[in-house]
């Protein structure tokens, strides 16, 4: 049952028919009549949001400036403001378009709703030592609160009544706060401005200067909090060391400021974001800096700095996610080995299947001119091969696995070794193998016929019946089985290894 | 049999039910809903709760305890008396009794036996508090087969009458904890997005903070202090964070044992010191909405819940924050238990709330320890039921062996964010029995189901021998089924305060405290008081006895006015 039939709706965009489907289902059978059924309708319902919204599950932060302090707009918040003002009946009209210094809607909303309370004459809020009194409940009186903060001290007489100040005299309203003086979209400006001139440069990661913007950030507003924010990711990329050829003490220089931003803006939870906003390499490469500063003394940078372990989140399907692409059969496959802790197990078959192919492979160059003449050319191609094999598959291939690196990274070099298997065989066959042992024949044969000693040579007969034999071509069975036996040696060997390790 | 809800508040508990007219508080002897969560021991050796035993905090400190919820959960033990008659009780048993008085009044008000409640506990609450509250409904008589969040309450509370379809967050600022819970309700469908808060923090955070300043300002060192006069200062630093409330400046002047406290306070350096108070406030709040994955834009609504939460400081902070006014139209004392009644009246499907639905979720991360990714070295906690998933929810996992030949699997029950195992909280654990293989070939099915009321139940299924434990586990922190049993039993015996007496108490209490804090001529006035009250109780019928107790309280009333000198 596809998450469409279990709301019972045609599939829609409209996230709202969802909810509503949602609603009546739920109506029907209560959360604790039937909890299996409940989870499945939920889950259902989140799948058909996300389907409706995104391609993924969770929405995260857009890439514009929220739209209500954008100065363009700032007009019609007051106009909303004031209008759902308007059905209070003191609502005077004349007074709308009247501004003065504190330009914030809240400030415009509260200033209209104290001009036209009646609390400017005589009533008054009382402070009495009872506990229990109740505070009130008309909202002119809390909005008088609001005001109260900004009245300057010396109207309060020290009589047991506080008096609120006659609307003549709001036009002066002070505030200590110093981030809501003047326009709401200044703020942005200067925030903008923290980027362009506090920040800029190599003054980037400037401890001092960071201090002073978290002390700030505890002020803010959510919405410039994260305004700021994607202000920051827009330039952090072009800061960030790289962590191959910085020193310890550049990265420990940015860490405690990377700390207070991850505490922050819990970049370590929203990863995701992090993807989004910059490219995959930059935001892997802060993500590793943050996790660094976390445990800096258990921590060392190097370059097998093991991304999974330190981002257990990005498990499936947080893994497909990251890479975008489905691969559910090698996943499953991949998942079965990891909890086993035999990632070996995979690796080795990869390797086997590459192994086997480039022996083939190397059996069946040949190039179209054969012949002496580009023998050193393709004994040269012939030991890269050989080189290249070894290197790759068994010596680094191993080496950064015992490291901890994921197979996923050795795959590409992989592939291009196929690739280059298939190039070779397209260009002949017979080329590596056929003459290096033509060549080794030769100097057998040549320092046989220098080297008087027969035993020697008689202990170098079996090689040579080898090489003659491959020099002739009879490669077929001999050598298939050859390396098909040596390879299930080693393989079994390791296998039998690894069971027991 | 009305199911009755109750809101067992750090500082103050009411308890209400639900009504065809809506959700109703009930009131208690003294005429009043709100009944302050304080045990005491008079001179008889009885029980005093509430009102009567909050004016003793200050005559009677080694006799009355406040506060103790932020202990629920913890096995700290209270004593109260010395000698002969002395007590020591747990916090269940504190709230327990607090619970007794809520259900005595209960049963007044409705004229029936009460003995089932739901309870309202801080949504941030974990598992071991939760169960120290149910069990202190069980040793107070009552059956609590479920809790509801704070948080949640209000929503319900707030949500039911004055929305019909809008996002928003419930801001809860009681006297020792601090929720935050982020709500969609659409359709007649309440559902809880996100959840989030601070165990400890409230008020009376804010109430130490003046303490501690008072104490440098004033140069007295607050351990020193006698009990009583600590709870004096305690007194002076909660009147002038309220008064602060209304004023930019507070003028105080109280004489305390030997000292003489005098002085004024600033609104505007009171703020500056609550600075990382309020810093602390912002946590949960960008939790919950980063939870919930909404902007701050989308919530349409803000409602402050709870006594601290009329603090214009605070007010204002929040108002800042979401750049919307926000409301508080319905009390903020009242709140929570008005919601607690709501739901009652969902739990019985009652007819006038047939077509609402609540969902809640679950605030913390349940999980248990295990090693990942090649690192056996390493303990970390796997995430079985992610936090602020929606109840009921049930989720498995796949754990395998790690040594060869091994027999038994342990599974740590943890609830908490942390990666690390020791920096959570173990709710439990369970073992299970495989047959010896190599390592990772045998495995376990790990079933986490959580239901509707927040019990957790835990069920382990070896993979290849299908052998099943299922375990709803309790803590050791929490009281053993014999142990419930033993202490409702002790308690039962102990005798509460009679409730007819209960506003005469509290004024003699009250007189009393008040003739501890004057000196000289005033106290010889306050005793010629006392002691014509008492006899008056003694002789007179009860309708003179009514106007002299009227007179007796307004004498206390203008004393008390012109006690601590402050405006």
């Amino acid at each position: 049952m596809d998450v469409w039939q279990r709301l019972g709706i045609e599939k829609t965009d409209d996230e709202r028919a969802i909810k509503r489907a949602y609603a009546k289902q739920l109506k029907i059978t209560r959360p604790d009549e039937d909890p299996k059924y409940f989870q499945s309708l939920r889950e259902a319902r989140d799948k058909a949001i996300s389907l409706a919204k995104y391609e993924f599950e969770y929405e995260w932060y857009g890439e514009e400036v929220p739209s209500s302090f954008s100065s363009v707009e700032k007009g019609d918040i007051d106009q909303e403001l004031t209008s759902q003002l308007s059905d209070d009946p003191h609502h005077n009209p004349d007074l709308e378009t009247e501004k003065n210094s504190i330009d914030t809607p809240i400030d415009n909303a509260l200033k209209l709703e104290l001009q036209n309370s009646e609390l400017h004459s005589d009533e008054a809020y009382v402070l009495t030592l009872d506990e229990s009194v109740s505070s009130p409940t008309n909202i002119e009186v809390q909005s008088a609160e609001f005001v109260q903060d900004r009245v300057i001290s010396d109207v309060l007489d020290g009589s047991d009544n506080s008096h609120l100040v006659p609307s003549s005299e709001i036009i002066n309203i002070k505030t200590n706060d110093k981030e809501f003086e003047g326009n709401a979209s200044l703020h942005f400006q200067e925030i903008s401005k923290i980027f362009a001139e506090d920040l800029s440069g190599n003054d980037f990661w400037n401890e001092e200067k960071w201090d002073l913007i978290f002390q700030t950030m505890h002020e803010w507003s959510f919405d410039q909090k994260y305004f700021f924010e994607e202000k920051l990711l827009d330039v952090i990329a072009d800061h960030l060391p790289d962590l191959e050829t910085a020193s310890e003490a550049d990265i420990s220089k940015i860490q405690s400021v990377l700390y207070e931003l991850d505490r922050n803006f819990l970049w370590n939870e929203n990863f995701r974001k992090l993807f989004l906003k910059l490219s995959d390499e930059h935001a892997s490469r802060l993500m590793k800096l943050i996790n660094a500063s976390k445990r800096p003394e258990a921590v060392r940078l190097r370059n097998n700095f093991n991304f999974y372990n330190n981002f257990p989140d990005l498990k499936e399907p947080e893994f497909d996610l990251y890479y975008g692409r489905e691969n559910s059969g090698h996943k499953e496959y991949y998942r079965k080995c990891m909890k086993a802790g035999k990632t070996y197990l995979y690796i080795w078959n990869w390797k086997a299947f590459i192994f086997c192919n480039f022996f083939l492979a190397a059996r069946d160059l040949k190039f179209k001119r054969g012949g002496m003449r580009l023998s050193n050319f393709s004994i040269f191609l012939g030991i890269l091969y050989w080189l290249g094999l070894f290197l790759v598959l068994f010596g680094v291939g191993s080496g950064l696995l015992s490291y901890g690196w994921r197979f996923e990274f050795l795959l590409p070099g992989s592939l291009l070794l196929s690739l280059m298997h298939i190039f070779c065989g397209l260009w002949g066959n017979r080329l590596a193998v056929s003459s290096m042992a033509n060549n080794f024949n030769t100097y057998l044969i040549e320092r046989h016929s220098s080297d008087k000693d027969d035993s020697q040579a008689n202990s170098l007969q079996p090689m040579r019946l080898l090489f003659d034999a491959v020099g002739q071509m009879k490669f077929g069975l001999s050598m298939r089985l050859l390396f098909l036996s040596l390879f299930i040696f080693i393989f079994t060997i390791k296998f039998i290894v690894l069971m027991n390790a | 049999m009305t199911i009755v809800g109750i809101d067992l508040g750090t500082t103050n508990s009411l308890v209400s039910y639900w009504s065809d007219d809506g959700p109703k508080l009930i009131p208690n002897a003294l005429k009043s809903f709100l009944t302050p969560s304080v045990v005491g021991v008079d001179d008889q050796g009885d029980i005093l709760i509430g009102e009567a035993a909050k004016e003793r905090l200050i005559t009677h400190p080694h006799l009355t305890i406040a506060d103790f919820k932020r202990t629920m959960g913890s096995d700290k033990q209270v004593t109260l008396g010395d000698g002969a008659s002395s007590y020591q009780f747990r916090p269940e048993e504190l709230s327990a009794f607090v619970l007794r008085s809520l259900k005595a009044d209960a049963e007044q008000h409705l004229g029936e036996e009460v003995t089932e409640a739901i309870i309202s506990v801080p949504a941030y609450f974990n598992d071991i508090q939760r169960k120290a509250t149910i069990d202190a409904g069980k040793l107070a008589g009552l059956k609590v087969e479920s809790l509801i969040n704070e948080p949640t309450a209000a929503a319900l509370a707030y949500g039911l009458n004055e929305v019909e379809e809008s996002q928003f967050l419930i801001f809860d600022l009681g006297g020792g904890t601090f929720d935050v819970s982020i709500l969609d309700k659409y359709d007649n469908v309440m559902e809880v997005r996100a959840t989030a808060g601070d165990n400890f923090l409230g008020g009376n955070d804010f109430r130490d903070l003046l303490v501690e300043t008072l104490a440098t300002d004033h140069e007295f060192d607050l351990e020193s202090l006698s009990a009583s006069d600590k709870n004096k200062v305690l007194r002076l630093a909660e009147l002038v964070k309220k008064d602060l409330s209304a004023r930019e400046v507070a003028t105080y002047s109280a004489q305390i044992g030997e000292m003489k406290l005098e002085g004024s306070f600033q609104r505007d350096r009171f703020e500056e010191l609550a600075n990382s108070l309020r810093r602390r406030l912002r946590v949960p709040m960008e939790r919950a909405i980063n939870d919930a994955t909404l902007r701050p834009e989308n919530i349409e609504n803000v409602v402050m819940v709870g006594g601290a939460s009329r603090s214009p400081m605070i007010r204002r902070m929040v108002g800042r924050l979401f750049q919307k006014l926000p409301l508080s139209h319905l009390n903020p004392d009242e709140i929570v238990a008005l919601g607690a009644a709501v739901q009652t009246g969902l739990k019985t499907r009652n007819e006038s709330l047939e077509d609402v639905v609540m969902t809640d979720v679950c605030p913390y991360t349940l999980g248990t320890s295990a090693v990942v990714d090649d690192n056996y070295d390493n303990l970390v906690i796997v995430p079985i039921i992610e936090r602020n998933a929606v109840v009921p929810i049930s989720e498995s996992q796949h754990f395998f062996t790690i040594r060869d030949k091994q027999t038994q699997i342990n599974l740590d029950i943890y609830q908490g964010e942390n990666m690390r195992p020791e920096d959570n909280i173990l709710l439990g654990d369970l073992k299970v029995e495989v047959p010896a293989a190599a390592a990772g070939k045998e495995g376990v099915d790990v079933r986490f189901t959580y239901d509707i009321n927040g019990a957790l139940e835990v069920e382990v299924k070896a993979l290849s021998t299908e052998k099943v434990v299922r375990k709803i586990f309790k803590n050791q922190a929490n009281l053993s089924d014999e142990e419930l049993e033993k202490r409702f039993k002790a308690l039962s015996g102990i005798k509460l305060h009679p409730r007819e007496h209960a506003e005469n108490a509290v004024l003699i209490a009250k007189a009393e405290r008040i003739y501890a804090e004057s000196l000289k001529a005033q106290r010889d006035y306050v005793r010629s008081l006392i002691l014509d009250f008492e006899q008056a109780i003694t002789d007179q019928s009860n309708r003179e006895l009514d106007k002299v107790r009227e007179r007796f309280s307004e004498s206390l009333e203008t004393l008390e006015n012109n006690m601590f000198d402050m405006d």
